[in-house]
């Protein structure tokens, strides 16, 4: 059986399940590095000079824990997401993670790559490319992508009906089937924590913020638990200029809806942001200035390798109580 | 209509060309000062890169000297600089400025999406016919191209001048020759002026200069204010820079007719298939360029934490550092860049290359030494036999 | 259930005011707040009216435990000189600072804040109006925004330390001068020199090149004192809406030069209290009479003013569960062997406060 290795960072928290169910189709073994720790980190910053940001310092620390815990992988996976739709393009980080791999990670077994680029073609005609990668014919790899479509396609389901991403993916890399969503005690406050996945889900790196946040007393929300309609729309920048970065059109769609209608639903935003992610650098600004002029409390928090937790608990526990004094003014008057 | 843009080094002449046949008043911005990074920092995100800092500073100075028609480029590409219009308009309409901002697209240039916007300007200047853009455009690459020359001599000279100053005070002059000069027929003889002025200059013809490669970020490199005048220091301290990067080179590639640039991405497509946005596969191509063409330095400049610089970076310091040997000095360069600290790593920088120069020498001179004592052992041999 | 709670609150504050009157005759009432910081322990004694009856501070050098401890016997010892030991009672106890958790556990308290509500609550109780708070402390600094009273909006450093008690410290003995002499030579500034820096490294090299190229020490602390509220207004105050009126408190408060160099960039009056440096213990201690009134019946978890007399004993192991091996830190009661605190993991396994 081939072996295929997957580093547990990155858009590992957004398109495993559809990397995985494919995999597997294809007669695959799909095994993943362990979840991110201090080595990992350590070893990630070693490698990563300091300009970058963390999540790519940690894909390092993971290629380099996956390439030392299984040394005998026939294929190390790496994507190079360029566009995933006609308008957009993903960070210039992730247009270059293969080659960055491959510089750096000189006797690595051969990469399997999978590119999408739909600028050019459609996602399935890339899926096609990637399975000849492994010699697969046409047919068996068509029919192995449209049951991974169809997969990831429940698995968000899944996710709108409330189950935590870190609990589904779990069961997708166990091969189980997704649990239940459990029943939410309501809670008077509700956050929302924002910002890309390979953050929010990150335990290590911000500290199971959003279990914190939840012992708080307060409700967390996160992109993934967000309603279809939400993402329904593209969202404009300003009225002439269109948003080109695939991964933060959702978080713009996000910010959109809660500026226009949902403001009532939540009652402070969390903005998870990696030190140096330049995206976000931006687009951090814009949500800010919308939170600013729907009075929303927002707080935006940077993570790197240095964020000690104090500093960061310190700054979250502020920001509920801060909540918590506000409303409670709001219904003294 | 008094019309402005962001600076960019010397390349602010070939704007002005472009603008002014459609009947605009174009005003220089001012130039870059501390004053300028003051108030770009205060105004914009912590953690944007530094030319959209600088741009609001230039922005917002222009407006308080009451020009308030602002064009600026923008691109559709994977970097952050596509954004840049839209957000430094919000952030100067929450600060109460009144303005307008007109947006350049330079995404491809063969989409000629560029003509609507000059149309528009057309349409603020109250000019009726667009057929003046077409005056404008062919000025404009021709002063992007003269710009490029006095630039790329200026490179040359410096390490070599006798006077200080000189160059300097050339440049100087050519530059607002070239403002003064707005017919085409004009410019025709301008390469030659260019040329000759600089060979008047007392030179130092038999001093053996360090031969650097300068690239990086567009923005930061050209911007001499923002770089700390790293060309002129390099100068300075010895080094004949080469930099093929313009204003002019920037504008062919958008036009597809960059032959220089495209050999560049051949170079270096075994280790980044595709361009990643800003410079960075040029900057590989030119890292192995200059490697193989017997360049004693490359020095890449960048602005902090610059998505694609930073990826061309790691792949030069893990990769083609290895295989081809040149030295790079990176700068990052943002409003923290303290310039004692430049400066010393300038020098040590410019001290390695020349101990690395010896090195080849010797090694030159022993080979040579070698092969001259076989060749002699030869011919003994040669004579013996006869 | 925030309304109940709510109703509760009048409840009692009317209840209190009565017997406050009443309680005046025998026993006052007081409330401690003890500020952990990470240069210096602060501690407070208010009355119910927040009025500040006693304090003290302490350099945190070495174990936060001990100077906790020591911190609360020079209390009491004051407090026995001048015969009040007797004649107060302390109602609830509030902790705030970097260690708010592991003093809350070694001294009984009663409620654990962030230093940013207790500054925030402590500056709204003298100066109900504050629109702004800026705050700079020994290692870290801080601003609030607040309007009508409450908090809105606050921002801590998240990238430089260069603006902080413990940067200044450095710098001036590295100059050759007393800290308290700083702002003296700030003041005294005609042209200050300009420093560049994003963190203490670089803003200290850049620092000892001015030196060298032969500015004066004036002019040097002068610049100082500018690019530290340059960059405190860039990276914590970035995006902020700072309206007046300002207050500013922590230790670098202290500092004339640094709080002229504020009113020159914000072109505003700025207000530094009288306990700027005791503003986060005071703001404990209210804190802890809000949690003592909204709670009828409440009874204090307070070891007493004889805490020092306790021993704790510290230990450490590695847990060795995973990967992160992470060191886990335990606080023992020496008498009993019960555990009073217990940190340092990530899962939260050994977790005890």
């Amino acid at each position: 059986m081939v072996r295929v290795g997957i580093p547990r960072a990155l858009l590992y928290f957004k398109f495993f399940p559809l990397w995985k169910k494919f995999l597997d189709e294809l007669g695959c073994e799909v095994v993943l590095s362990p979840k991110t720790n201090q080595k990992i980190l350590e070893k990630g910053v070693e490698i990563g000079f300091n300009e970058l940001c963390l999540p790519i310092k940690l894909y390092y620390g993971h290629m380099a824990k996956l390439l030392d815990k299984y040394p005998d992988l026939d294929y190390v996976f790496i994507p190079r997401y360029i566009a995933l739709d006609t308008k957009g393009f993903y960070c210039p980080k992730f247009l270059s993670l293969p080659d960055a791999m491959k510089a750096n990670f000189h006797d690595m077994p051969p990469v399997l790559e999978w590119e999408v680029n739909s600028k050019q073609n459609l996602k399935a005609v890339w899926a096609i490319a990637f399975g000849r990668q492994l010699g697969m014919p046409t047919t068996r790899i068509m029919d192995a992508y449209s049951k991974a479509v169809h997969y990831y396609k429940e698995y968000h389901e899944v996710l709108r009906k409330g189950v935590p991403v870190p609990d589904a993916l779990e069961s997708v890399e166990k091969g189980e089937p997704f649990p239940d969503p459990s029943e939410i005690e309501e809670k008077p406050l509700t956050i929302f924590v924002l910002g890309h996945p390979y953050n929010t889900f990150e335990e290590f790196t911000n500290m199971s913020m959003m279990e914190k946040i939840q012992e708080m007393g307060a409700n967390v929300l996160a992109l993934e638990n967000l309603p279809e309609r939400v993402f329904e729309h593209r969202v404009k920048v300003s009225d002439k200029f269109d948003n080109y970065w695939g991964n933060e059109q959702d978080i713009l769609q996000a910010s959109n809806y809660f500026y226009n209608s949902g403001a009532d639903e939540i009652d402070g935003v969390i903005f998870l942001i990696s030190f140096a992610c330049g995206p976000d650098s931006l687009i951090a600004e814009i949500v800010m200035r919308d939170m600013k002029d729907r009075g929303v409390p927002y707080m935006s928090l940077i993570l790197d390798e240095h964020s000690g937790n104090a500093g960061l608990m310190t700054r979250i526990e502020t920001f509920v109580e801060m909540i918590k004094r506000k409303k409670l003014m709001e219904v003294t008057h | 209509m008094k019309i402005t843009f962001p600076n960019m080094g010397s390349a602010i002449y070939a704007f002005k060309a472009l603008l002014e046949p459609l009947g605009a008043d174009v005003v220089f911005p001012p130039p870059v000062t501390k004053e300028t990074i003051d108030l770009g920092v205060k105004y914009s995100p912590e953690f944007v890169c530094f030319p959209f800092k600088v741009n609001v500073g230039d922005f917002i100075r222009s407006i308080e000297s009451g020009v308030t028609n602002l064009i600026t480029a923008t691109d559709f590409g994977p970097c952050r600089f596509g954004f840049y219009h839209a957000i430094q308009e919000r952030i100067l309409r929450d600060l109460g400025y009144d303005f307008r901002m007109i947006a350049l697209p330079q995404g491809d240039l063969l989409e000629f999406k560029w003509i609507k916007t000059l149309d528009e300007v057309c349409e603020y200047t109250g000019l009726k016919k667009l057929s003046a853009a077409w005056k404008g455009v062919r000025l404009f690459l021709i002063k992007a191209k003269l710009i490029e020359d006095i630039e790329n001599a200026e490179g040359k000279y410096r390490c070599r001048e006798v006077n200080r100053g000189d160059t300097d005070r050339i440049k100087r002059e050519l530059l607002e020759k070239l403002d003064a000069t707005k017919r085409l027929k004009d410019l025709r003889n301008f390469r030659n002026v260019i040329h000759e002025e600089f060979q008047k200059m007392d030179m130092d013809m038999s001093f053996e200069p360090l031969k650097v490669f300068l690239t990086g970020e567009i923005h930061v490199t050209l911007e001499p204010y923002v770089n700390r005048d790293l060309k002129k220091k390099l100068g300075k301290l010895g080094c004949e820079v080469t930099q093929t990067l313009s204003l002019h080179d920037w504008i062919m590639h958008k036009f597809h007719v960059n032959f220089h640039r495209k050999e560049m991405a051949h170079l270096a497509r075994p280790h980044m298939p595709l361009d990643i946005g800003g410079e960075a596969v040029w900057v590989l191509g030119e890292y192995i360029w200059a490697a193989t063409h017997g360049y004693d330095g490359f020095f890449h400049l960048y602005p902090f934490t610059c998505m694609p610089e930073i990826t061309a970076r790691g792949i030069i310091t893990n990769k083609l550092l290895k295989e081809y040997d040149l030295p790079p000095l990176f700068v990052s360069l943002d409003e923290n860049l303290a310039e004692a600290g430049l400066i010393t790593r300038l020098e040590a920088m410019v001290d390695l290359m020349h101990g690395k120069r010896k090195k080849k020498n010797e090694y030159k001179q022993k080979l040579n030494a070698f092969m001259d004592s076989e060749k002699q052992d030869y011919l003994a041999n040669q004579q013996q036999h006869k | 259930m925030i309304n109940n709670c709510d109703n509760k609150m009048t409840q009692t504050r009317m209840e209190l005011e009565d017997g406050s009157k009443a309680g005046r005759m025998d026993m006052q009432e007081v409330y401690l707040g003890i500020d952990v910081g990470s240069v210096t322990i602060k501690l407070a004694l208010v009355d119910p009216s927040n009025n500040l009856i006693k304090s003290t501070w302490l350099r945190n050098q070495g174990s936060p435990i001990e100077n906790v401890k020591i911190g609360i016997k020079r209390m009491r010892d004051e407090l026995e000189q001048e015969s009040m030991l007797d004649s107060i009672q302390v109602k609830a106890v509030g902790t705030t600072g970097s260690a708010r958790y592991l003093t809350k556990s070694i001294v009984g308290g009663d409620v654990a804040k962030t230093e940013i509500i207790a500054h925030a609550v402590a500056a709204i109780s003298y100066h109900p109006d504050v629109r702004t708070i800026l705050e700079i402390g020994g290692q870290d600094s801080k601003i609030i925004i607040l309007r009508d009273g409450i908090v809105v909006d606050f921002a801590m450093n998240s990238v430089c330390a260069a603006g902080t008690g413990s940067f200044l410290d450095h710098q001036a003995a590295r100059l050759g001068i007393k800290i308290e002499e700083f702002g003296n030579y700030a003041l005294r500034s005609e042209t200050p020199v300009s420093i560049a820096g994003r963190c203490t490294v670089f803003a200290e090299s850049d620092m000892i090149h001015k030196q060298q190229m032969g500015y004066s020490k004036e002019d040097i602390i002068g610049g100082l004192s500018q690019s530290l509220v340059r960059n405190y207004l860039n990276n914590v105050g970035k995006g902020k809406d700072i309206q007046p009126p300002i207050i500013f408190q922590g230790g670098v408060a202290a500092n004339s030069g640094i709080v002229e160099a504020f009113k020159e960039s914000l072109k505003e009056e700025v207000t530094v209290p009288k306990h700027f440096l005791l503003m986060g213990s005071i703001g404990a201690a209210i804190l802890a009479k809000e949690h003592f009134q909204e709670n009828p019946g409440y009874k204090t978890n307070f070891r007493g003013f004889d805490v020092h007399d306790i021993e704790f004993e510290t230990s450490t192991f590695n847990c060795g569960g995973c990967a992160n091996n992470c060191e886990v830190v335990q606080v023992k009661m020496a008498e009993n062997k019960e555990i009073v605190a217990r940190w340092g993991d990530r899962c939260g396994r050994w977790e005890v406060f």
